[in-house]
C-alpha cells in the first residue's frame, strides 16, 4: 500500500498496482522515494477522492479486455465525468500533476465535448467569462473569421 | 466569479482545445485575451469536413498557418476532409502542404475530393517535399496521385491502398492514396511523379487493402523490395 496526502492534510492508503497509473508516482516509487507518506501540496481531499476513486476502477487495464468488462469501464468513465465544472478543472489540474494519462484525456475530452458547438454567450455564462479584449480586437476576429460564427450547428443554450 | 478555466494553464487549456474543431475554436477566441491568444498559438488545427467550400474558408486556412509559420509554432496536428467545388483550389492544398511541412507538422490527416467540369475525380499533387519532412509521425492522404513511371506496368483500375511505414521512431505512419491509371490525359498534369527509390528505402512495413492479389503482387513488386507485406 502507498499513502497519499492531500493539501489538506487528509491521508489515504492506495494499492500501489492502483496507484503506479499516475507516472510521477511511478517514478517516485522505482527511485525509492515513497518509503512512507506521499504529500500531494496541489490536490485537496475532496479531489483526490475522486482520483483515487479512478485509479482503483482502472486497475488491471489490461485484463478488463479479456474479462469482457470494457463496457462496464466505459460506463464508469461515462458517470465519472457527469460533474460540474470547477470539479473538473481540479480533477485536470491534479492528474496534470499525477501524469495520469488516461485521466487527462478522460476529462478534457469532456471539457470540449460540453464546449462542442456553443455559441460565444452560452460558453461566456457557462464559464462566467469576463471579456477582456476590447470592441476592435473583438470586431477583428469576427471579421477575419466570419465562418466561425454562423452556421446551424452553433448552439445557444446553457447546459 | 472568474471561473478557474481561464486560469488553467494555456497548455492545458490547449489541451482541451485540441478535442476541437478549428471553427469552435476560433469563435471562442472572442471569449477573452486568454482564449485568443490560445487560439493563436494552438498548435493542433482540425477544420473537421467541409463541404461546401469557399474563398472565406480559404482566407481562413491560409491565415491560421501563416501565422503559425510567422511565429515558428510547430503544429503537431492537422486534419481536414475537403469537398473542392472546382479543381483550381488544388493549388491551396498544396500550398498548405508546403506550409504544414515547414511547420514540423507530426501527423497529417488530410482528404480532398474534387470533380472536373465533367464530373471526373481529379487527384491533388503531394509536393515532394512531403517524404523528407523530418518531424512526420503520421500521414493519413486521400485523394492524391501517384504517378507510375511510364516503363512500369500500370496497377489497373482506380482504388485506395494504405501504406504503414514504420521510421527510425517508434511511430506508425500511415498512408492512403488513391491512385488511378494516369493515361488520362485531363489528370496526367495533376499528378506527381513519386521519387521510387526515396519510397522504396523508407518503406518498411507495408499493408495493402482492397486489391486484387493480382494488383497487391504488382504493387509489391513496384514498391517494396526489402518490406514486410501484411495483408
Amino acid at each position: 500500500m502507498v499513502k497519499l496526502k492531500s493539501n489538506d492534510d487528509k491521508e489515504f492508503e492506495v494499492e500501489e498496482a492502483a496507484v503506479i497509473q499516475s507516472e510521477m508516482i511511478k517514478n517516485m516509487i522505482e527511485d525509492g522515494c515513497a518509503t512512507s507518506v506521499i504529500p500531494l501540496p496541489n490536490i485537496d481531499s475532496k479531489t483526490l477522492i475522486k482520483v483515487i476513486e479512478y485509479l482503483n476502477k482502472h486497475i488491471n487495464m489490461g485484463k478488463a479486455a479479456e474479462t469482457g468488462e470494457e463496457d462496464d469501464l466505459k460506463e464508469f468513465d461515462e458517470q465519472f465525468v457527469n460533474m460540474g465544472w470547477e470539479e473538473l478543472f481540479d480533477v485536470i489540474m491534479a492528474a496534470n500533476y499525477l501524469n495520469i494519462h488516461e485521466l487527462m484525456e478522460l476529462c478534457c475530452q469532456s471539457a470540449a465535448d460540453r464546449l462542442k458547438n456553443k455559441s460565444v454567450r452560452a460558453v461566456r455564462e457557462m464559464l462566467k467569462i469576463t471579456n477582456d479584449l476590447t470592441e476592435e480586437e473583438e470586431q477583428e476576429i469576427i471579421n477575419d473569421a466570419p465562418w466561425a460564427f454562423e452556421g446551424p450547428e452553433i448552439d445557444d443554450t446553457v447546459n | 466569479m472568474q471561473h478557474r478555466i481561464s486560469k488553467l494553464p494555456e497548455p492545458i487549456l490547449q489541451h482541451i482545445l485540441s478535442f476541437l474543431h478549428a471553427k469552435d475554436v476560433t469563435r471562442m477566441s472572442t471569449l477573452s485575451k486568454v482564449w485568443d491568444s490560445a487560439w493563436k498559438s494552438l498548435p493542433y488545427l482540425n477544420f473537421g469536413d467541409i463541404l461546401d467550400w469557399s474563398k472565406d474558408l480559404n482566407v481562413v486556412i491560409d491565415q491560421a498557418l501563416a501565422n503559425r509559420k510567422k511565429h515558428k509554432i510547430s503544429i503537431q496536428k492537422f486534419s481536414l476532409c475537403l469537398c473542392l467545388g472546382h479543381y483550381g483550389g488544388l493549388c491551396c492544398v498544396r500550398n498548405w502542404i508546403k506550409i504544414l511541412i515547414a511547420c514540423n507538422i507530426k501527423e497529417l490527416n488530410l482528404r480532398v475530393e474534387t470533380h472536373d467540369y465533367r464530373g471526373n475525380f481529379v487527384y491533388g499533387s503531394l509536393p515532394l517535399a512531403i517524404f523528407a519532412a523530418k518531424s512526420l509521425n503520421v500521414l493519413s492522404l486521400s485523394g492524391f496521385s501517384i504517378e507510375f513511371p511510364a516503363d512500369d506496368a500500370s496497377p489497373g483500375a482506380a482504388g485506395s491502398f494504405s501504406i504503414l511505414f514504420i521510421n527510425k521512431n517508434p511511430f506508425i505512419v500511415l498512408t492512403e492514396f488513391i491512385y488511378e491509371d494516369a493515361s488520362d490525359k485531363v489528370e496526367q498534369p495533376c499528378s506527381a511523379a513519386l521519387p521510387g527509390k526515396c519510397w522504396r528505402r523508407k518503406l518498411k512495413n507495408v499493408e495493402l487493402n482492397n486489391f486484387t492479389c493480382m494488383e497487391q503482387e504488382r504493387l509489391r513488386n513496384y514498391f517494396i523490395a526489402s518490406a514486410d507485406i501484411s495483408e
